[in-house]
């Protein structure tokens, strides 16, 4: 006789980077079913766009996430663009593929070094992320910041990257893409990393369709779905690159596709910066929008990220719907979990690489279901007072 | 019932609350498997619901409009099972129901939250930053 045993994981749990809820129904050692409950990071940052200008929200827009938030404000700049009625001129398009691409990298990186942790390959993990700082160091260089680069605005891009910026670039991705290579052999080929993801969190194809999965997970069950193909934008029909595709349906799979995504990329900011046009960087744009609607998409390190924007005729959005690649995926990381063994949690968990920032886009609730909002200033005082600074 | 094809070739589609579930179901024999997202807003006078799928590059929004004083729209689960968190972020911030959800619970909102407007409402306050 089998006894349905429920078990709650998070919002608050070691194995979990950022606050989520699942509930198991373990049966012994396997996952039955699992109910997941989000909520725990939503700022409302949709309605708080709302009384913000078109400006002030690509700003906004690029804290919804501290990962990957050159997809959101690349997908919100373009989006607001085309509602505004102007065009980045062509080099800011390149510059902004270029980021976009190096924000690829990073973020895979990151996610690979989280993964391997989770699996308990620490030395990776620390391999990894010190990998990572050299295109932490590029965003220093050519941005000035390392993590909010701010770079994005309506109409272009806010620097210019220098012949000289252009070169370190180059010398550094053609370094970092060995160390690319040198990832993809190690998770083919190391059986520590094999033993736990191989076979484990199966997603089959028509699951993918079915559930409206999208990036790394639908590619690596063989669904090729990439924006960067499907609905080139930037100048993504411009560059060369290829879709990395993979049938194993895995955990495995998902990891080998984003590790030769990253090759893929570092081959794509070196064909950009080749290719790199001359000209202004930014054009002036207008500031308000007419009563129209206009939606955006970009691939983002995770998938498909989606913007929708209505205008109102008044230098503020009527209604700005962001629709990130995390939620998209969170029923098929559901299906992934079913039937799976206890200890598989984990890097099932991470192999969507989930971001639930992303996810739940701030508004303060007391138990009382009070609601409130702080000033900036507001908030400077409650944090020295925290501190017992004031 | 009602087209309107945008600058960058992208297409919205108003049709009615009835033909909705029809209207989906026939996309979804032509190829548009992709549902991207529910956008629900609130217009003022009434509410709108837009479903956007995708066929690979192809994106088409299908609008509905929901009154105010009724606000409820027919589920799309059993076409489209990806709508499934899609619905119940709608219904938690906008407030539209879907009818015949097999789950329509809280997804984003505290459990409390129900004696409460919807945030995405436009007599809801708040947001105002300074």
């Amino acid at each position: 006789v089998s006894v349905l045993i429920d078990v709650p994981v998070g919002p608050q749990h070691p194995a979990l980077k950022e606050p989520l809820h699942f509930l198991f129904q373990v049966d012994g050692e396997y996952v039955v079913d699992v109910r997941p409950r989000l909520g725990y990071n939503h700022r409302g940052i949709e309605k708080l766009a709302e009384s913000k200008t078109y400006l002030q929200n690509a700003l906004l827009t690029a804290r919804i996430c501290g990962i990957c938030q050159y997809a959101h404000s690349t997908c919100y700049t373009q989006t607001a663009e085309k509602l505004l009625g102007v065009e980045a001129p062509p080099r800011a398009q390149y510059l902004r593929l270029v980021l976009a691409e190096l924000e690829r990298i990073h973020s895979h990186l990151l996610w690979l070094g989280v993964m391997a942790h989770e699996i308990g390959f620490d030395t990776m993990f620390m391999y990894c992320w010190r990998d990572r700082e050299t295109v932490l160091d590029l965003f220093e260089l050519t941005t000035g910041n390392r993590v909010q680069h701010a770079m994005n605005t309506i109409g272009g891009v806010r620097r210019d990257f220098t012949p000289s910026m252009v070169e370190t670039v180059k010398k550094a991705i053609t370094k970092l893409r060995k160390r690319l290579k040198y990832y993809e052999k190690l998770v083919q080929k190391e059986r520590t990393i094999r033993v736990r993801t191989e076979n484990i969190g199966f997603l089959s194809p028509r699951d993918v369709v079915d559930l409206c999965a999208v990036g790394p997970v639908a590619r690596a069950s063989g669904v090729k779905r990439d924006v960067r193909l499907d609905d080139p934008y930037l100048v993504y029909d411009e560059v060369d690159f290829h879709i990395v595709v993979d049938d194993g349906c895995d955990v495995l799979a998902r990891t080998l596709v984003r590790c030769r995504e990253m090759v893929e990329s570092a081959d794509m900011i070196l064909n950009a910066l080749e290719r790199l046009p001359d000209g202004p960087v930014r054009v002036k744009a207008p500031t308000r929008a007419g009563k129209e609607e206009v939606i955006g998409r970009v691939e983002a390190p995770r998938g498909e990220l989606f913007y929708y924007i209505r205008g109102n005729g008044t230098n503020k959005p009527e209604r700005l719907k962001v629709r990130t690649p995390t939620i998209a995926n969170i029923l098929s990381l559901c299906k992934m979990l079913k039937g799976c063994y206890i200890a598989d949690i984990p890097p099932i968990i991470a192999c969507i690489d989930p971001c639930i920032a992303c996810m739940e886009r701030l508004t303060f609730i007391d138990p009382k279901g009070r609601r409130w909002s702080l000033s900036h200033e507001e908030l400077r005082r409650y944090g020295l007072k925290w501190y017992g600074l004031k | 019932v009602e087209k309107k094809v945008l600058k960058d070739g992208r297409v919205f589609l108003t049709v009615k609350l009835e033909k909705l579930r029809e209207a989906m179901k026939t996309l979804r024999e032509r190829g548009f498997q992709h549902l991207i997202a529910i956008t629900g807003l609130d217009a003022g006078d009434h509410l709108e619901v837009i479903y956007h799928i995708a066929r690979r590059g192809e994106v088409l929004s299908l609008r509905v409009i929901v009154p105010s004083e009724k606000p409820e729209v027919p589920t799309i689960t059993d076409i489209i099972p990806g709508a499934l968190f899609y619905e119940r972020e709608v219904h938690d911030l906008v407030g539209i129901a879907p009818v015949g959800h097999p789950d329509p619970s809280p997804l984003l909102l505290p459990d409390d939250w129900s004696d409460e407007p919807p945030p995405l409402r436009k007599s809801t306050g708040g947001g105002e930053a300074k």
